[in-house]
C-alpha cells in the first residue's frame, strides 16, 4: 500500500464513533514509575535511543532512592488499583542485588495485604541465566526483551561493546523465558532500514513468544530509519495477518503483533486516548540519584528535568511539559487533521522531541507504520463485526475482560 | 451493527416514529457494550434531535470496565439493567467469561464503579432458576445499590434443566404473592416499591383501561437487530417475523408492523381467561417458548396486582407511588 494511500481513511471508518472528550487537565496521581536502576547498559547498540540522549555513565540506583519511589507510588495511588513499577532505561538486570531486594520487599508487603506494584521489567536478554529465569519466572513480574529477529538482523544492530553480536544469547533467553512463562514475556524488535517485519516475526514467534511488539527505530542517522520499501513490507506484513485471521476467525495465532492489537482495540472503541501515554501526568521516569524525567526516555535531559523524589514533579515544571512536549494531539498540527489520530493517540512525546521535525510533530516515519496498522486493525473490526463478531471477543483488553 | 448503521436507526426511528413525542432506545446483546463505536453513534446521533426526543436503556453483564464504558453510559443517560443472579456461588455457576473466569467479582466493582462515575438510573436482575427461588433473589437484590430490582423466572422450554420443577414453580407463585405484600407495606409506607413488576398493571385498573395487547410489539415497539433488520421485537425471529429495514422508507416498516400488529392478537384460547383485560394476549416471543408455563405467571401477576389495586381502593392516591409520585 503506497503511502499516500495510507494517509486516507479506510471505507466505512468512523472517527467519531471512537472519539473520546478531551482531556481535562487535573492533579493527576502518580500510578506508574519507570525507574532507570542500573544506570547503565552492557550492549552499543547501533540505533540506541538513549544513547543519543543520556549520560554514558550514571551512578546505580541505591535501596534508598527505590524505597522512596515505593513510597510515592504508595501514597500517590492509595485507594486505587494498583500502581505499576517499570525497570528499564539501561539494563536493569545488572542491578540484581537491588530487583532481589526489590522483589523481596513487594513480597513482605503483600504478605502484609497491601496492594503492590505491578512489576515490568524491559532487558535485553544478555543476562537472563538459567538461576536469573528461575528468579523472573518466581517473582510474577511482566517481562520485556529487546530481540529484532533473526541472527542476521539481530546482530547487526544489538551488539556489545566491542562490536559482537548477541542474538545466542538473547534468543536462548528469549526461549527459556517463553516456556516458562508464556503469559508474562514479550518480546520487542526494533525494526531499522531493511527489517523484513515478517521474517523479524517468524523467528520470534518459533521461540514460542505470544506477544510481539514491532516498534519502527527512532534516530537521527537517516540510513537507520526504514524506508519506503520497508514500510510497504510492514503493509505487507500485517494485512497478511489480518488476512489469515478473516479467513479462519475462530483459529487464533498463537503470536500476535501486539501494536496492531491495540490498534485493532481502539478502532473497537477502547483505550482510546488524547495522549499516547500517561507521561508527565499520571507517569514519570526516575533517574538512578531520584531525579524525575517525564518518563525514561528523558532520563539525564536536564531540560526536561522536574525536580526530584523528594519534591516529585514541580507543578510549574510539569505543566509546561503538559502544554508543550506533552500535550493533547489535537494541539499537533500533524495529528488534528490525521484520521488515525484517535487510533494512535499522537506521538511518543520523547521521540516527537528528540528526532521529530520540530514543533511537536510526530515523525512522519512512525505515523507510516501507525497508519498500516490502523488500516488493518479498521479492515479487521469490520470484517470480523459482519461476519464473526464473537471472534472480536478475543480482542477485548485484558484489563476490561478478563 | 456498524456506526454507520447505528446512526441510520436513529434516524429512522427518528422519522418512522414522528408520532411519538419520545422514543426509548434499550440496547440488548449479546452484550452491548462489546460494541462501543455503534453505542457511541448512537448517542451522538440522538444528541442532533431535540432534547428529550430519544432516551436509552442498555442490559448489560457488567464484566466490561473502562473508562470509555463509563464516559459513554454517564453521556447517554442510560438507564442499566444489570444481571446479576445472587451472590457469587449462584451467579458465578453459569455467568462466565468466554474463557471460563467467574464473574461476580468483576460484575460488582462495574456497579460500585457505575454508581460512583455516573449517574445513571440502576436495575437489579436476577434470573431465577432451579435451586434459585425468587425469594432469595428478592433479598439479595435488595441489599444492592441499586434503585429498582427485578427477579424472574428463567425462560426456557419446558423440561429444561434449568427450568424450575413443579415445587419450585409453586414455590415461585407463593413468593409473587410475597412479593405483592411487600409492594403493599411500601406503598402504605408512601415508600417506591423497589420491585415494580406490578406497577404497570396497577396502574391500569387504577385508570381502568383494557389491555388489548400483551405489548406494543409492531407498533409502538420494535426490534432492529445488527444488520438493520426492523422486526415487531428483538425477541421474534427474524426470518419469520421482518417487517423491513432501518434502510428503507420508514413508512414501509411501520405499515408492516401496524399490519403484524392486527395479525397477532390475543389467541383463541385466552377468550375465556379472567385475567385477559389485564394480560392482553401473552407475550407473543415467550408464548412459543414457555407454553401454558408462561401463562400461569403472567395470571399470577395480574391476580397479585388486583389484590394490591383492591388493598388500596379507599386510599388510591396511595397508589401514585408506583408512577413514582410520593
Amino acid at each position: 500500500m503506497p503511502r499516500s494511500a495510507l494517509r486516507e481513511p479506510p471505507p466505512g471508518f468512523d472517527s467519531a464513533a471512537i472519539a473520546v472528550l478531551p482531556l481535562v487537565e487535573r492533579d493527576w496521581p502518580v500510578t506508574a514509575l519507570a525507574l532507570d536502576v542500573s544506570g547503565r547498559c552492557n550492549l552499543a547498540c547501533r540505533y540506541c535511543a538513549e544513547a543519543a540522549t543520556q549520560p554514558a555513565r550514571r551512578t546505580a540506583m541505591t535501596w534508598q532512592t527505590m524505597a522512596a519511589a515505593l513510597s510515592l507510588l504508595d501514597t500517590e495511588s492509595r485507594g486505587g488499583l494498583a500502581p505499576t513499577l517499570r525497570l528499564g532505561s539501561g539494563e536493569p538486570l545488572l542491578a540484581l542485588p537491588l530487583l532481589r531486594q526489590l522483589d523481596e520487599r513487594l513480597r513482605q508487603d503483600r504478605a502484609c495485604g497491601k496492594t503492590v506494584p505491578r512489576v515490568y521489567l524491559t532487558t535485553n536478554g544478555t543476562r537472563v541465566d538459567k538461576q536469573v529465569a528461575n528468579w523472573l519466572v518466581d517473582t510474577g513480574w511482566q517481562v520485556k526483551i529487546s530481540l529484532d529477529g533473526p541472527r542476521a538482523i539481530h546482530d547487526r544492530w544489538r551488539v556489545g561493546a566491542r562490536g559482537k553480536g548477541t542474538w545466542k544469547q538473547v534468543s536462548a533467553a528469549v526461549q527459556l523465558l517463553a516456556e516458562r512463562m508464556p503469559e508474562r514475556l514479550s518480546v520487542t524488535a526494533v525494526m531499522c532500514r531493511d527489517s523484513d517485519p515478517a521474517a523479524v516475526f517468524a523467528a520470534i514467534e518459533a521461540l514460542g513468544v505470544r506477544r510481539i511488539e514491532l516498534v519502527p527505530v527512532a534516530h537521527g542517522d537517516a540510513d537507520i530509519m526504514p524506508n519506503d520499501d520497508d514500510l510497504s513490507r510492514y503493509a505487507a506484513f500485517v494485512t497478511a495477518w489480518v488476512d489469515r485471521l478473516v479467513a479462519k476467525p475462530l483459529q487464533r495465532p498463537q503470536a500476535q503483533p501486539i501494536r496492531l492489537v491495540g490498534s485493532v482495540r481502539r478502532v473497537m472503541g477502547y483505550d482510546v486516548k488524547r495522549v499516547v501515554c500517561g507521561a508527565g501526568r499520571n507517569f514519570f521516569g526516575v533517574d538512578a540519584s531520584g531525579n524525575v524525567f517525564p518518563c525514561f526516555r528523558f532520563i539525564g535531559m536536564s531540560e526536561y528535568g522536574l525536580g526530584d523524589l523528594a519534591n516529585h514533579a514541580s507543578s510549574d515544571l510539569t505543566a509546561r511539559f503538559r502544554a508543550g512536549a506533552g500535550r493533547a494531539l489535537e494541539a499537533r498540527r500533524a495529528c488534528s487533521t490525521c484520521w488515525a489520530a484517535m487510533l494512535c493517540g499522537g506521538p511518543c512525546f520523547a521521540c516527537s522531541e528528540m528526532f521529530g521535525p520540530g514543533g511537536g510533530e510526530p515523525l512522519p516515519t512512525h505515523c507510516d507504520y501507525t497508519l498500516a496498522d490502523a488500516h488493518a486493525a479498521v479492515r479487521l473490526v469490520n470484517a470480523l463485526r459482519q461476519n464473526h463478531p464473537q471472534a472480536l471477543l478475543y480482542f477485548l483488553p485484558e484489563g476490561v475482560l478478563a | 451493527m456498524s456506526a454507520a448503521e447505528a446512526r441510520q436507526v436513529i434516524q429512522s426511528l427518528d422519522r418512522g416514529l414522528a408520532h411519538y413525542s419520545t422514543i426509548g432506545v434499550h440496547l440488548y446483546g449479546g452484550e452491548p457494550l462489546t460494541n462501543l463505536p455503534a453505542l457511541r453513534a448512537l448517542v451522538d446521533q440522538a444528541a442532533q434531535a431535540p432534547r428529550g426526543r430519544f432516551s436509552f436503556s442498555i442490559t448489560t453483564n457488567g464484566t466490561i470496565l473502562s473508562d470509555e464504558v463509563f464516559e459513554l453510559l454517564e453521556a447517554g443517560r442510560f438507564q442499566v439493567v444489570l444481571s446479576v443472579d445472587g451472590p457469587a456461588p449462584v451467579h458465578d455457576q453459569h455467568r462466565r467469561t468466554i474463557r471460563g473466569a467467574a464473574t461476580h467479582a468483576r460484575t460488582m466493582r462495574f456497579l460500585r464503579e457505575l454508581r460512583a462515575r455516573t449517574h445513571c438510573w440502576v436495575r437489579g436482575s436476577s434470573v431465577v432458576r432451579a435451586g434459585w427461588r425468587l425469594a432469595d433473589a428478592q433479598r439479595y437484590l435488595r441489599g444492592l445499590p441499586v434503585d429498582v430490582i427485578k427477579a424472574q423466572a428463567v425462560r426456557t422450554a419446558p423440561g429444561d434443566k434449568l427450568g424450575l420443577d413443579g415445587d419450585e414453580r409453586e414455590q415461585y407463585l407463593d413468593d409473587l404473592d410475597a412479593a405483592g405484600d411487600q409492594v403493599i407495606s411500601d406503598l402504605a409506607a408512601n415508600r417506591i416499591p423497589k420491585d415494580d413488576r406490578f406497577s404497570a398493571r396497577v396502574l391500569q385498573l387504577l385508570k381502568g383501561e383494557t389491555r388489548y395487547r400483551f405489548c406494543g410489539a409492531g407498533a409502538s415497539i420494535f426490534g432492529v437487530t445488527p444488520g438493520g433488520d426492523v422486526l415487531p421485537c428483538v425477541l421474534l425471529d427474524r426470518a419469520q417475523h421482518r417487517l423491513g429495514s432501518v434502510a428503507d422508507q420508514e413508512h414501509s416498516w411501520v405499515g408492516a408492523g401496524r399490519d403484524w400488529q392486527e395479525s397477532h392478537g390475543p389467541r383463541n384460547e385466552c377468550g375465556s381467561c379472567a385475567a385477559l383485560p389485564l394480560c392482553g394476549g401473552g407475550c407473543p416471543a415467550m408464548l412459543s417458548v414457555c407454553g401454558a408455563e408462561e401463562c400461569d405467571l403472567v395470571r399470577k401477576t395480574c391476580s397479585v396486582a388486583q389484590r394490591i389495586h383492591e388493598h388500596f381502593r379507599s386510599q388510591p392516591i396511595k397508589l401514585l407511588a408506583l408512577a413514582g409520585v410520593v
